[in-house]
């Protein structure tokens, strides 16, 4: 193995939302900066949208949501959830409600306004929750959302008669389903007049094609005009409200394919919210790296797998560049949950993970609370990962993202809110010191 | 519809369903009522085994014979879903009786090889250690040598279906998803039962034949009968792939026999054998039966713990009661109660204990009793009518090309219905959009997932599952859960709650199998599968 080494005043390990929003932050304040990433991160497996505070413990049992309300939603976080990354940083009271809110919105735009370089547009609001349809037809909450996939109100949708238009041979797009979930879906003035499904054959007829492969002919703007040809004609006359498309249409030219879409199919033209594998969600991922990279970041390829620490510090990383380890994550399951890289304590609910079995924390029930998932490093206000008596363990390493404890995203919908809230605040203290 | 049938049996697992195709080929007008899906209690959470009963041989020379002879039969009905297992029963150098229990053992298969020829199986090999690390290089060098003998894998779950289609076809009436929630009794006898689910109300019967599995104390009770068992919890763990060419067998901490077996793409760990207390209705594994299975096989394979577990299984036994024995120790003997002789109750007869590799046979012994009963007389079909598919080999290459999909996508569909595969794939010619694999992992054609809809009785995404090994690979049903509810919902004409509903079991289920072994990364997999279904999905709302 060939050895090198790299300086660096800042050295950021990991790739997604957190690691990138941190990069940025430490070099707004004019320090050198390295990221270590290994692959695009959990960011690119996102949908693509972007949560602040859904509150799904609100939404939960009805197929509504009750508080469209983001600071409302992580006022009731702060009270329920001490250990929660927005109860840290509001210092434990519903009284910083208003501060943990106004910081999110500060670290989202400067994502926001990175992504906009590159052409993705993130519509939305920071303050408010609104609805988006999957290609199950279910509704997924959220605050911000991509070009093609944000600008229809669900719950405005009266009298709405929909197409659903898939393209041959990918295979998580349910039109036939979706139009029955519409079908039976109550929020606010929706209801379905008319559903519709076609499917337009651009490759041969083949089928079991991937998402990444199908966005990737996408940008090609002959192939993307077969499409909305064929859409076009079966939608001709104003027959529908809505037409919704698979949220496959490109990755690096997404803002020209988008152009092309609306200027063929008109503005009532979406994509639907899938899940993995997420176009979306590698757009985000492939736009906040670039504009890293623009701002002077070094993206490194490589896995960080050990660290020198002297006096207290992290003096420096250890990172290796040859493939073929597979503890993929920062807090990796070892029949307990353990950090390796500095050998810092996993904590759950506040206090030292101890010795359960993993099934002990997980529920019976697949829709249960699944404490394991909120498992992670606690940290201070300034982002400072906690050692085992509860002091920063060392006085130069901070955490961002899902390396940190006290949320789940899955069932906070607040996934990348955190990332960037944390990232921003890690990433700025990491470049005053 | 007529209510009145020869025999009514209750159970839809490997008894259930084979005694009900046997009384269907004996014109016997039947009909078959299984609270859940055919093989979604022990028998689907069975080894899959279709052994000659080589440790009978000790007790029971008999058994051994009988078991062998119905392997065969087994063989010759159903060609197409079964596949030979070598065992390899490596002896670790551990002291001086290591030398002596190989002689042991070859003297014992030795006896058996009498036997084998019935069921096709090939004699037994005595192997050095070189011999047994050069077919085995996963074996440990601490082995002095090693025995082989030669058994039969099947699944269960298509043998379930199976018998059932089979049962259909010879004019049974076969209702899955219909519970019998208590007996028609007049004059102190059983004269039918009254049931509810798919179907409701009363069906009369002559005879009712209790094959409830492990339920079969709580159907009893029901006509005010007692019958014990006892239950023994038996898991398994599955691995992602075929981690040996054989199945190896290893001694567990306590001495009992454990087994590391390829089957299908995967590998199954069992069993445990202990005495279950629990809700049938929900049977969990612990970590603990996880840890007592692994330990014993690293010693034999000790690369074991470096393969990915995807799922646990846990399921019940229905053993045979006894008193004072170890649960290993109890006999896997069948018994069929008449209920007439033994508490007054005419009408009932109860099936209990028994095991998979002899299902045919337990199955011609209870219709046998049944046809006394009826006073009826008709001679047993089922060791020479094949089974659905079984009739002659498909031809795998040329229907890959008739059908244009790969040779494997048309192997599996061949494993799993014979000769009928050209019924499947003639979907494909109808719409070409059947060619869809829905299941990546396995791989599982929209065409097999509407034939099991239209002719397997499935009626949600678990029962497709069953049939056809949906949602059964690596992921454990990251994304086929919606595809396959989509086409369900279509082919049933089922409303959005009620397709949500179904895969949300299913969801449950793949969960119930993955809670136990969550480690590594697959913890974080299992977290992005979360993600996709609750966060982006909302599934939990609907």
């Amino acid at each position: 193995m060939d050895e090198w080494r790299m300086d660096a005043d800042v050295a950021v390990i990991g790739g997604g939302m957190a690691g990138l929003v941190a990069a940025m932050a430490a070099r707004d304040k004019g320090r050198q900066v390295i990221l270590v990433r290994k692959g695009l991160g959990a960011t690119a497996m996102s949908s693509g949208c972007m949560d602040i505070c859904s509150d799904p413990a609100g939404v939960r049992g009805t197929p509504h949501i009750d508080s469209t309300d983001v600071q409302a939603n992580i006022a009731g976080v702060i009270e329920r959830n001490s250990s929660h990354p927005y109860s840290v940083i509001a210092g434990g009271s519903v009284g910083g409600t208003e501060m943990v809110f106004n910081a999110v919105r500060d670290a989202l735009r400067i994502a926001l306004n990175n992504a906009s370089v590159d052409g993705l547009e993130l519509m939305g609001n920071p303050g408010e929750v609104f609805a988006l349809i999957t290609g199950a037809g279910t509704l997924k909450f959220t605050s911000y959302a991509q070009n093609l996939m944000a600008g229809y109100d669900v719950a405005r949708m009266k009298e709405a008669r929909v197409l659903f238009a898939n393209i041959r041979g990918y295979g998580d797009f349910h039109p036939g389903l979706a139009i029955k979930t519409l079908k039976s879906m109550k929020l606010g003035a929706f209801n379905l007049a008319a559903g519709e499904s076609l499917e337009v054959d651009l490759f041969d007829g083949a089928s079991n094609l991937r998402a990444v492969d199908i966005s990737e002919a996408l940008e090609d703007q002959g192939r993307c005009g077969r499409f909305t040809e064929v859409v076009a004609k079966a939608a001709a006359g104003g027959k529908f409200t809505h037409i919704f498309i698979p949220p496959v249409f490109g990755i690096k030219n997404h803002k020209d394919v988008s152009i092309w879409i609306r200027k063929t199919l008109g503005e009532n033209c979406y994509e639907t919210v899938a899940g993995l594998p997420s176009v979306p969600g590698m757009r985000l991922a492939k736009v906040l790296a670039h504009s890293a990279e623009s701002k002077g970041v070094k993206i490194v390829s490589g896995e960080a797998y050990g660290c020198c620490d002297r006096d207290g510090g992290v003096e420096h990383v250890k990172v290796r560049t040859e493939s073929g380890n597979k503890d993929l994550y920062a807090i990796l399951l070892k029949r307990y949950p353990v950090e390796k890289l500095f050998g810092l304590p996993v904590f759950l609910d506040g206090k030292p993970y101890g010795n359960a079995f993993a099934g002990d924390v997980l529920d019976r029930s697949s829709f249960g609370e699944h404490r394991l998932f909120s498992a992670g490093l606690k940290v201070n206000t300034e982002m400072k990962p906690m050692d085992g008596d509860g002091k920063p363990g060392f006085r130069n390493l901070f955490a961002a993202g899902s390396v940190i404890g006290g949320y789940n995203y899955i069932t906070d919908g607040c996934g990348l809110g955190v990332a960037s809230l944390t990232g921003q605040i890690a990433g700025s203290n990491a470049g005053s010191i | 519809l007529n209510n009145d049938y020869d025999v009514a049996v209750i159970g839809g697992g490997v008894n259930g369903t084979g005694i009900a195709r046997d009384c269907a080929l004996r014109g016997y007008k039947t009909i078959l009522i299984e609270k859940n899906d055919f093989s979604a209690g022990a028998t689907g959470t069975c080894s899959g085994m279709i052994h000659g009963g080589v440790r009978y041989l000790s007790g029971d020379v008999g058994t051994t014979r009988k078991a062998c002879l119905d392997s065969g039969f087994i063989q010759k009905i159903a060609p197409h879903m079964l596949f030979r297992i070598p065992f390899i029963a490596p002896i670790l150098d551990e002291g001086w009786f290591a030398k002596l229990m190989i002689e042991l053992m070859e003297a014992y298969f030795t006896a058996y090889d009498e036997f084998s020829p019935l069921k096709r199986g090939k004699p037994h090999t005595r192997l050095t250690k070189e011999e047994a690390l050069q077919l085995e290089p996963g074996l440990p060098e601490n082995i002095i040598g090693a025995l082989s003998i030669d058994e039969w894998g099947i699944d269960p779950f298509r043998l379930c279906a199976e018998n059932a289609v089979s049962a259909g076809e010879a004019g049974a009436e076969i209702c899955n998803h219909t519970e019998v929630t208590g007996f028609i009794v007049e004059n102190h006898a059983v004269k039918g039962v009254k049931v509810r689910g798919r179907r409701a109300g009363e069906i009369r019967a002559k005879i009712v034949m209790n094959a409830g599995g492990p339920w079969l104390m709580k159907v009893a009770r029901l006509a005010g009968v007692d019958v014990k068992i006892r239950p023994g919890k038996g898991v398994h763990l599955i691995l992602d792939r075929r981690v040996s060419n054989m199945a190896v067998l290893a001694t567990a901490v306590d001495g009992r026999q454990i087994f590391v077996m390829p089957h299908e793409s995967t590998s199954l760990i069992g069993t445990t054998d202990d005495d279950y207390y629990g809700d049938l209705d929900n049977i969990v594994a612990t970590e603990d039966e996880v840890e007592y299975l692994l330990q014993g096989m690293e010693r034999y394979v000790p690369c074991i713990r470096k393969h990915r577990i995807i799922r646990v299984m846990a399921g019940v036994r229905p053993t045979l009661y006894g008193w004072g024995k170890n649960e290993d120790a109890l006999s896997r003997e069948h018994e069929v109660y008449d209920h007439e002789t033994r508490d007054g109750v005419a009408g009932l007869l109860t099936m209990a204990g028994g095991k998979l590799a002899s299902y045919r046979l337990m199955s011609e012994d209870a219709t046998n009793i049944i046809g006394t009963k009826l006073g009826r007389t008709a001679p047993c079909r089922t060791h020479t009518e094949p089974l659905p598919g079984g009739e002659a080999a498909a031809d795998i290459e040329g229907l890959a090309r008739k059908y244009r999909i790969p040779n494997i996508v048309v192997k599996r569909i061949a494993y799993r219905h014979g000769n009928r595969a050209e019924r499947v794939l003639a979907l494909i010619d109808k719409d070409r959009r059947n060619a869809n694999v829905l299941c990546l992992c396995e791989p599982v054609t929209e065409a097999e997932v509407r034939y099991a809809i239209r002719n397997e009785f499935a009626v949600s995404v678990l029962d497709i599952k069953r049939r056809t090994r949906l949602g059964c690979g690596p992921c454990q049903g990251m994304r086929c859960a919606l595809r396959a509810g989509e086409i369900l919902g279509e082919e049933l004409k089922l409303n959005s709650d009620e397709i949500f509903a179904s895969m949300k079991e299913f969801i449950q289920e793949r969960w119930k199998g993955k809670r136990p072994i969550l480690n590594g990364i697959q913890a974080g997999q299992e977290e992005l599968t979360q993600a996709l279904y609750r966060n982006v999905l909302g599934l939990e709302r609907y």
